[in-house]
């Protein structure tokens, strides 16, 4: 929600130190020993690894279980009244309302739930950066067109838009990777922007310009760089958004089509039967709580690392 | 002043032009069959295609999209294809649900944002600050329908069996009004009031640390009165301006809200419409929702002035 | 035993509210009186009677508009299928002179004392139903159900397609065009006498003059557009009950009509005083609760949830009631035009060998277990005339044969399986039925992608496209179909589904399915005025179509129906999956 304005570091400085020999440090790895030393961001980054090693792992899960993710188990997964069996020897994590197993099913949503975060993060990246340096460094009409687009874009009820789109063109992973882009790269874009407008105006720069170096050249080689702070700060906090956001979509059934095992359409599933098959309900939402709350947690941890004064300012 | 505002209203209606456009194009080549589910299952080809012919869908879609536009200078907004209703008449039914689900959600939200973001700030690296900090993350990270879920869970299903049951399911705002509201009034919140919470503590010890403050603290004002009366009221600036700004996504938190919770509000209006394909109604919520958002933002900017004495309106 | 003892706490606050709500109504009584409070998502489809055709607004429909004849509404279903005169004082016959010599001409004789709603109050005259005919194939709100009536009635067809020229947004040149144009066939006599001529024999006319499409229009209809928002808010009653509040998507409140008397309508004993519908609840989740706790009465559309359902079977709740409505449930239908896999689905043997493939066991878990969905494996479900038990492609327990499957399809030179597309709705069980038939397919080595539709897009456009079907952007569906009446109805089963002549935009025969000797016995069936033989019929018709494998049936359905407590004797029509508003009592 907030935006952190990490001061960029345009030269490594030398850390003073007192009867030792002085060690040059940059700031990126200065950060990562800041990283280090903060327990819940490294513990974060562990559950992390946890959770994409299940999500490699899913087809060793339905391997050992002996389930494929598709496959029903009509005579052993449901009861007879067709209702959901609990965990057991057969089925670890119980089965779905079709009689498939939830353990491999989790497993391979884990899959398109750190895909859908990553890639849309990524391509929200690639596009913001692009879009707010643009932006800030040329102003003018480049500038309006952008801000006025933005307007465009955030005036827009998303949810409903990517609702509409699904319907359209029907629910899929790449289709949902797109509309979450599209709708966080405005956020991307605006941070980029500031930074820029700020950058332009530092005596850097000018030497640069002074020295007869062009436009593109000084966004490039001189702003793109010092972009990398904020940049990698805000692109970790829209990861846990996205996933939010794709589970959210597929809940409403405009995420991922129903025979991708998702968490959030596993969770649509399971509204109806919250009452009969808590597994069902709690192991996705368990998850989907525990990816979203890592990537969350080691955001914080990447701002402060990036910059102790922002992180100090806004709630670390 | 009113020259800042007819620009402001001008740019936002620049906006909404281009959002009904967008939205146009985009309903249209998406909803492009609602003759089915009027007609009925079992309609023949010759009364299907007369009903299209009636709706005006066989006209080229500049002229669909000429006609859009000038019914809704008319301030019309058409009737929907399945309900024959003006599409006005059946948001402005709905309308009343959701506002009374987002004004109780935003009374909470923002209440306890702003209080939980200055008790933090305050005690900046304390236990409360910390126990504030891990619910703030809590809830950036959780999706509104796993809360409603596990409220429901909660509260309500097994549960709630055999504890406190806080729900009842039905059409709101007749019977049983706080036990309705109560659980969709705290699920659109909590998520909301994490970011609150932390613009508020980030802004407000921005604050703190400014001459002014220092100034008033020298002067001896005892501290409660620094941090709310002359702190605090800087701080809310970022907060106000964020509220506008989160109008327009609230649409979709109300959506997944409403339907779990069962609300007959514009969120679940929209969703049938697109499933049916009945395009009028789908057209008018989005504007309806653009219109709020440019609305908010101005109303955000203009509270922004009243709060804080050094923001100019340019 | 501790959540017995939670629904109990429940159920007992549910019964303190309900008590303070019958106290202010003051009038429920044990025969009758009180509100009937119904709960359900949506607006009906239309509420004119003409072109309503979804089970929701023809159950509005039988509490104000009376068609000629009926059926009674029972929880035994065979007791359903016979038809019973409602404003018609009996049914025509040969030996009552009803019915002409060469099966062509029908005289129908009008109960007195039918009145509607106006004021004063007017009798029903047979003049009323013509002009209902005529509003039919009114260009504003077409009716869907006026196919029936314009293959069958003598000059209804050229009536008809003059009548689409008329401007739709003008009520009077509708009025005026009703005015001045007659169909052929239809004439009133006199007031109470309704003479219909038709093109040739039909077995079923009773059957179409029993549906809500056949209901009288007062003229003071002539002044409104066809179900349009002046339409909608003017309804006129001949029935027990009139329209008294409509706020689209919210409320439907319908009152007594004091015009209407019960020695004219043996059909609706019309028990309670009120019935209010209450729309907008989207979940059919917070429906049954409502009804759990005595908050409404029944539901609207929506179905009681697979969890509720099982929940309160273990429970054996005698709220709860399966009642059968022996519809075509979810079958599987092959695009026969598809270029894809190399024009595979062309070929029965292809989709002989998919036929194997299906687990019904499977999918009648989804539906909650063999009292509610029991297997079918032949196109005419059990209740409907030309049923009979065929199944040529059976397979161990009902649970497909995956290895016959890929037999047969490396016989018919697919050893390398296939890929199909599939769309499917997602609502209801569809999204179930859909990844549960692409696991039986997997097992064949057949790869499905599935691809979600909305319910509008799946019946308005994937299936019913041409173009699109021969340019294979879908391979299998799953629809469902359910009759518009039980008894002689391969007019609205076998037809629809399986005439290859009808086949083009819109056609109901989804897979363009095409056998001449198929379309011979359709006419032969639907002339035939003696039921045994339409069955014989029927049957070897569906025989056929089987054999050629141009669909898989998958379930036939039965219905489960939940009420609340205050519910007493209601009794279900299965032709709407509902009970009879007009043939309950509330306790108070």
């Amino acid at each position: 929600m907030t935006t952190p304005h990490p001061t960029p570091h345009p030269t490594p400085y030398t850390a003073p130190a007192a009867g030792r020999p002085i060690r040059v440090r940059g700031p990126w790895s200065l950060a990562c020993a800041r990283l280090r030393a903060d327990r819940a961001a490294m513990v974060s980054l562990g559950v992390l690894l946890l959770l994409a090693l299940f999500a490699l792992t899913a087809p060793l899960w339905a391997a050992w279980t002996g389930h494929p993710y598709h496959a029903t188990y009509p005579d052993t997964g449901l009861d007879e009244n067709g209702l959901p069996v609990g965990p057991s020897g057969e089925f670890w994590l119980g089965t779905d309302s079709i009689g498939r197993d939830v353990l491999v099913r989790a497993a391979y949503g884990a899959r398109v739930s750190l895909l859908v975060g990553l890639a849309a993060t990524a391509l929200a990246t690639l596009f913001g950066v692009a879009a707010g340096v643009v932006s800030g460094f040329l102003g003018g009409w480049a500038d309006a067109v952008l801000a006025r687009g933005m307007d465009v874009v955030s005036s827009f009820p998303y949810v409903l838009v990517a609702i509409v789109v699904a319907v359209t063109f029907g629910a899929s992973v790449p289709l949902t990777v797109a509309v979450i882009a599209f709708f966080s790269f405005a956020a991307m874009a605006r941070v980029v922007r500031g930074q820029v407008l700020s950058i332009r105006e530092r005596e850097y720069i000018e030497a640069a310009r002074s020295l007869g170096a062009g436009d593109l050249r000084i966004m490039t080689v001189e702003v793109l760089p010092n972009l990398a702070g904020p940049v990698t700060v805000l692109a970790t906090l829209l990861v846990p958004q996205a996933i939010v956001l794709e589970a959210t979509l597929s809940f409403l059934g405009a995420g991922a089509d129903p025979s991708t095992p998702t968490w959030g359409g596993m969770l649509s599933d399971a509204q109806e039967y919250y009452d009969t098959a808590w597994w069902f309900l709690f192991v996705p939402a368990g998850l989907l709580l525990l990816t979203t709350f890592s990537f969350t947690l080691l955001g914080d941890g990447v701002r402060d690392a990036l910059d102790p004064r922002a992180g100090r300012a806004a709630g670390g | 002043m009113i020259r800042y505002l007819a620009r402001r209203l001008l740019s936002g209606l620049g906006v909404l032009w281009l959002v009904a456009t967008a939205a146009f194009f985009l309903v249209f080549v998406a909803a492009g069959h609602p003759e089915r589910v009027i007609g009925g299952p079992r309609a023949t080809a010759g009364t299907l295609a007369l009903i299209r012919r009636n709706l005006g869908l066989d006209d080229p879609l500049i002229v669909q999209y000429a006609r859009f536009l000038g019914r809704l200078f008319e301030g019309d907004l058409g009737r929907s294809y399945i309900h024959q209703a003006p599409v006005a008449t059946m948001i402005g039914e709905r309308l009343q649900t959701t506002a009374i689900l987002v004004l109780g959600a935003s009374v909470l939200w923002l209440a306890g944002g702003v209080l939980t973001g200055v008790l933090g700030a305050t005690r900046a690296r304390g236990p409360l600050d910390r126990a504030v900090t891990l619910f703030v993350l809590a809830g950036l990270s959780t999706p509104a329908f796993v809360v409603a879920l596990m409220c429901l869970y909660l509260f309500f299903g097994t549960a709630g069996d055999l504890g406190v049951h806080l729900f009842e399911p039905g059409p709101p705002l007749q019977e049983n009004f706080w036990r309705r509201m109560v659980l969709p009034w705290f699920t659109l919140a909590f998520l909301l009031m994490a970011g609150y919470s932390r613009l508020t503590r980030g802004s407000m010890l921005d604050v703190l640390g400014e001459d002014y403050i220092r100034t008033a603290r020298a002067k001896g004002l005892p501290e409660r009165r620094v941090v709310y009366r002359h702190g605090l009221r800087a701080a809310l600036t970022p907060v106000v301006t964020q509220f506008g700004v989160d109008v327009g996504a609230l649409i979709g938190s109300a959506i997944v809200t409403e339907k779990v919770f069962g609300l007959q509000g514009v969120g679940q209006l929209v969703v049938q419409s697109i499933t049916v394909g009945d395009a009028p109604v789908i057209l008018g919520v989005v504007l309806a929702v653009a219109v709020c958002v440019v609305l908010a933002n101005l109303a955000a900017d203009l509270a922004c002035s009243l709060l804080d004495p050094r923001v100019r309106l340019t | 035993m501790v959540r017995g003892f939670g629904m109990a706490g429940a159920i007992a606050l549910a019964a303190l509210v309900a008590g303070t709500l019958s106290a202010c109504e003051g009038e429920a009584g044990g025969q009758g009186g009180g509100t009937l409070r119904i709960a359900g998502a949506s607006d009906p489809d239309h509420i004119d009677p003409a072109s309503g055709y979804t089970f929701a607004s023809i159950a509005l429909s039988r509490t104000f508009a009376r068609p000629l004849f009926t059926t009674r509404p029972s929880n035994t279903f065979e007791e359903t299928v016979p038809l019973r005169p409602d404003v018609a004082r009996e049914l025509p016959t040969r030996e009552n002179g009803g019915v002409s010599a060469d099966g062509r001409t029908y005289t129908i004789r009008l109960r007195d004392g039918v009145m509607w709603n106006t004021s004063p109050a007017r009798t029903v005259t047979a003049a009323d139903y013509v002009r209902g005919f005529k509003r039919l194939c009114n260009p504003a709100s077409p009716s869907g159900g006026q196919g029936y009536y314009r293959s069958t009635i003598a000059g209804m067809a050229s009536y008809c397609a003059d009548y689409a020229e008329v401007d739709a947004e003008d009520a009077a040149a509708m009025a005026a065009f009703q005015r001045d144009h007659d169909i052929e066939g239809l004439t009133a006599k006199d007031d109470s006498t309704l003479v219909v001529r038709l093109d040739h024999p039909a077995g079923d006319l009773l059957n179409l003059l029993s549906l809500q499409f056949a209901t009288a229009a007062p003229r003071e209809y002539d002044a409104y557009v066809p179900d349009g928002a002046e339409f909608r808010a003017n309804t006129i009653s001949n029935g027990p009950y009139q329209i008294t509040e409509y706020t689209p998507n919210k409320t439907i409140v319908l009152g007594r009509n004091p015009a209407w008397k019960a020695s004219s309508d043996p059909a609706r004993p019309a028990y309670v005083d009120r019935i209010q519908i209450t729309l907008g609840q989207d979940t059919p989740e917070s429906v049954q609760q409502q009804l759990e706790q005595g908050a409404a009465d029944l539901a609207w559309d929506a179905p009681v949830p697979n969890a509720a359902l099982a929940r309160l079977k273990a429970a054996r709740d005698p709220r709860l009631a399966v009642r059968r409505s022996p519809s075509l449930g979810p079958f599987l239908v092959f695009n026969t035009q598809s270029p894809g896999n190399g024009r595979a689905l062309a070929d029965r043997r292809v989709r002989q060998a998919i036929a194997h493939a299906v687990d019904r066991t499977a999918l009648v878990k989804i539906y909650g277990g063999p009292d509610v969905a029991e297997p079918l494996t032949q196109v005419i479900p059990p209740g409907n005339v030309g049923h009979r038990r065929y199944d040529p492609y059976p397979t161990p327990g009902g649970a497909g044969d995956p290895a016959r499957c890929r037999t047969l399809l490396a016989e018919a030179g697919h050893a390398g399986g296939l890929t199909l597309r599939f769309p499917y709705r997602v609502s209801g069980n569809n999204p179930k039925i859909a990844q549960s038939l692409q696991a039986d397919l997997a097992a064949c080595g057949i790869t499905a992608r599935l691809i979600a539709d909305g319910n509008g897009t799946f019946y308005g456009r994937t299936l019913v496209t041409p173009s699109d079907a021969r340019e294979g952007k879908w391979d299998v569906a799953v629809p469902n179909w359910t009759p518009d009446w039980f008894g002689n109805n391969g007019r609205s089963m076998i037809q629809p589904l399986f005439d290859g002549r009808n086949y083009g935009t819109n056609s109901t025969n989804y897979g363009a399915y095409d056998n001449p000797e198929v379309n011979r016995l359709i006419d032969e069936a639907q002339q035939a005025e003696d039921p045994a033989r339409a069955a014989e019929l029927l049957h070897r018709t569906d025989r056929l179509v089987m054999d050629d494998a141009a669909v898989v049936p998958l379930l036939a359905l039965d219905f489960p129906i939940f009420r609340s407590d205050r519910v007493r004797d209601p009794l279900f029509v299965p032709t709407i999956q509902a009970y009879d508003y007009t043939n309950l009592r509330l306790s108070s």
